[in-house]
């Protein structure tokens, strides 16, 4: 069964339609690799696939499980897509870290939240009498309180682990004012990873960067298909897309012009738009 | 009239000036905030309301909105506000809850769109995104505008004087009055210019300890 489902996505801006029925499948570790100009509908696909924008057709669903078909109506409460959403992760162009936190509260943010609400909602399931959970009171709190301190401890050292496969070790107490974009970009990967999305998507992960910076950046990505993450990268850089991609789809026009293995969409492209966009690179 | 009955009346003073200056914060920031919301609010009648709301109360000056919560609702409904005191703050409170109001949008709308974007594809809430994200932000980008109004707020409280509720500025101006001594006015001044510069000394401290990341 393929780890994401995508069927027939449309998306329109006012007059402008910007996915004009895009459909795929991924399986798990797959790596695919989404190319093609500005304004071709990469991003907003991306996007869609994120919950960040809602499609006006189609159906998107993971493991089987449909988390969002146009033609059903229904009314997504705030809890629902969010739980949706953490199927999904996202590395963003201009990586969007939290300036006040450091590397490791960053990484360890929604982990803690989450955490706090998996306790809380514990607590909540306890059904006795008000009188007798007013008399526990104390003891509940002394419980609530020791069960956090577990959880965020366990948190924490999931977080120093993800930083470190990022190699970010020696810039964990930073903020991000004090790194460089390339090392920024790693943090925002390691803040994405640790949620354990199903499927991590890139939107063009190193187009803000200095080209000597990107290197580093692509690295990382690449280290990750040795852990069998599954990801969807939007990305101008063609020898990257070569180098790691197990399928290639090419953009034009807010439709999917031409996918493949590398070797089929690089070496021997069938789609003529597909062969102009190629040799500009 | 010697020095220390002099500086023990402004002292007296100088506490209802203070109480007038503490509750007016500890209330209209709070408030502000709410009003800020309300300005921001996608349902368009609240946010219209509460935009006009916010027009006239940082249109019309400070002294009149003292002088109508004062006299009109016991004027048109019989009703009695309770002593000056009360009527001085809840004017205070709404005039400054509306200009504090305008601060926090100013900082909130200038927190960029990736914030939220980022909080959101992490499965955050949105009231966690606000507290646990923007608000913080917004408060180191406000500081400086919000000392400047807190500033002002410690010399507005001498409106108060315009119904005659006994602070600062009338007790010296009852000594001059009294024992045609005039010193007194400039030593009001002095209280002024002191617990300003404690605030300025404050707010310096409060910018320094935000200024850790930028």
């Amino acid at each position: 069964m393929p780890v994401l489902e995508v069927k027939n996505i449309k998306k329109s801006f006012g007059k402008l339609e910007v996915l004009k029925g895009i459909g795929f499948e991924l399986q798990k570790g797959e790596v695919l690799a989404i190319i093609g100009s500005s304004g071709s509908g990469k991003s907003t696909l991306l996007r869609v696939l994120n919950f960040l924008e809602k499609a006006d057709g189609g159906s998107i669903a993971v493991n089987g499980e449909t988390l969002y078909d146009a033609n059903i109506i229904n009314k997504n409460k705030d809890g629902d897509l969010r739980k949706k959403r953490l199927h999904f992760g996202l590395v963003f162009q201009s990586f969007h870290l939290f300036p006040q936190y450091n590397t490791l509260q960053n990484v360890s943010l929604a982990l803690n939240l989450l955490s706090k609400e998996k306790v809380r909602e514990m607590l909540r399931q306890d059904k006795r009498p008000f009188m007798t959970r007013l008399f526990a009171l104390p003891k509940t709190y002394k419980l609530y309180r020791d069960m956090l301190k577990k959880e965020m401890t366990a948190n924490r050292e999931k977080a120093i682990k993800i930083i470190e496969r990022v190699g970010l070790s020696d810039k964990i107490d930073c903020y991000p004012f004090q790194l460089s974009g390339g090392q920024q970009q790693r943090v925002a990967i390691a803040r994405a990873l640790a949620l354990e999305p199903d499927i991590l998507c890139f939107d063009e992960p190193t187009s803000a960067l200095d080209p000597e910076l990107t290197g580093e950046v692509l690295k990382v990505i690449k280290d990750l298909k040795n852990y069998n993450s599954t990801m969807i990268v939007v990305t101008h850089e063609m020898e990257f897309a070569k180098d790691v991609a197990d399928r290639v789809i090419f953009m034009c026009d807010g439709k999917i012009e031409e996918t493949g293995t590398p070797e089929e969409v690089f070496g021997n492209p069938k789609s003529e738009r597909t062969k102009q966009f190629i040799t500009r690179f | 009239m010697d020095f220390s009955q002099v500086t023990y009346q402004l002292l007296e003073g100088f506490g209802t000036t203070v109480l007038l200056f503490v509750l007016t914060l500890v209330l209209a920031l709070p408030l502000g905030l709410l009003v800020a919301f309300g300005s921001m609010s996608k349902f368009k009648p609240l946010r219209w309301l509460t935009r006009t709301v916010v027009w006239i109360i940082r249109g019309t000056p400070l002294m009149l909105q003292v002088i109508v919560v004062f006299y009109v609702p016991g004027l048109l409904f019989g009703v009695n506000l309770g002593t000056r005191m009360t009527a001085v703050l809840v004017a205070f409170v709404i005039n400054y809850a509306c200009y504090f109001s305008e601060i926090y949008r100013g900082g909130i709308e200038s927190i960029s769109k990736g914030q939220y974007e980022a909080g959101q594809v992490l499965g955050m809430t949105k009231s966690q995104i606000f507290f646990k994200i923007v608000l913080f932000q917004v408060i180191k980008r406000i500081t400086a505008p919000i000392s400047n109004e807190v500033i002002t707020l410690v010399k507005d409280t001498s409106l108060a004087r315009v119904i005659a509720v006994g602070e600062l500025i009338l007790a010296s101006q009852d000594i001059v009055a009294t024992y045609g001594i005039i010193y007194p006015l400039f030593y009001s001044g002095v209280f002024y210019l002191l617990f300003c510069g404690l605030l300025t000394i404050m707010f310096n401290f409060i910018e320094k300890k935000l200024a850790y990341y930028h």
